[in-house]
């Protein structure tokens, strides 16, 4: 088990081992640890708060920045349909010019 | 069990532009309710690259973005909120259409419910797997009346399908790992 910035390391031996004890320490002292398989981290043991408050920040940044686009498209005048239509347009051609084969 | 949603690139851009309520689009609501955790959405770095060049790239869309909108950091952010980024590779599906087959193997492999789309072709298939394919105002009404939409049976599964791959680490400046479930922040702070 090493300590790094970001959690402490563990393996899923480690987890399966003491997973009640790292429960614990993530409920109680708010821990974080990341589990890794041959040197790949593979997930994180992190507290439920920290979880749902990283996905509300990341929900309330993505519509800060959807409002911020639409208000300025509403400025120029341009109307959602106009958007949405040069949006499925511009995918397809770039689809065609691009695309993976 | 959530739905399982696999939003098509031209959702993604549609969406990267959210007016008011009373103007907004069926793609921009499925993203907004996304976001309030009402479904889940999958992604694959294919649908990213293709969003994300199509923003910056195509001529309409660079003259029409708004200063401080940063495609990238907005697509990730979204993504962070409401779904996982997850990468798939398999076998040829639409022989002459080869282009979108990277769209149906995230749906397959990612065991999506929807495959929200726009383009013809795939609407074409109404279903590919267990995903129903819809165009957004459709997805929405079926969401809103579950009944309409019946599951697809277990049997119809093909065998021989996509197969999920490790997925190389994020580079991004606001990524959610779909491994290990953290988002790291962008160092710089919002742009």
């Amino acid at each position: 088990m090493t300590t790094r910035l970001d959690g402490t390391v563990i393996t899923p031996m480690d987890l399966r081992a003491h997973a009640g004890e790292f429960l614990d320490r993530v409920r109680l002292q708010h821990d974080t640890f990341i589990i890794e398989r041959r040197g790949t981290p593979m997930a994180a043991l992190v507290p439920i708060e920290r979880l749902r408050m990283m996905r509300e920040t990341a929900a309330q940044y993505s519509r800060l920045m959807s409002q911020l686009q639409g208000d300025f498209l509403e400025k120029q005048g341009v109307t959602p349909e106009e958007w949405d239509r040069e949006a499925t347009g511009a995918v397809k051609a770039y689809r065609a010019r691009h695309g993976s084969k | 069990m959530a739905l399982r949603l696999v939003l098509d690139s031209m959702i993604w851009v549609q969406a990267a532009c959210a007016p008011s309520l009373g103007r907004r689009g069926p793609s921009a609501e499925i993203v907004r309710l996304a976001c309030d955790r009402q479904f889940e959405v999958l992604a694959s770095p294919f649908i990213r690259a293709e969003v994300l060049g199509v923003l910056r790239e195509e001529p309409y869309f660079t003259r029409k973005l708004a200063v401080g909108f940063d495609p990238e950091a907005w697509f990730d952010a979204t993504l962070a909120a409401c779904g996982e980024l997850i990468e798939v590779t398999g076998p040829p599906v639409l022989q002459a259409h080869a282009k979108d087959d990277p769209i149906l193997w995230l749906a397959a492999a990612g065991g999506a419910s929807h495959l929200v789309t726009w383009e013809e072709r795939l609407l074409h298939l109404e279903r590919y797997r267990f995903a129903h394919v819809v165009t957004p105002p459709a997805f929405l009404a079926a969401w809103r009346d579950p009944a309409a939409h019946e599951p697809l049976p277990e049997w119809k599964v093909l065998r021989r399908g996509p197969t999920l791959r490790p997925r190389p680490a994020p580079r991004s400046r606001l990524v959610k790992s779909s491994a290990s479930g953290a988002v790291t922040a962008p160092a710089g702070g919002s742009t």
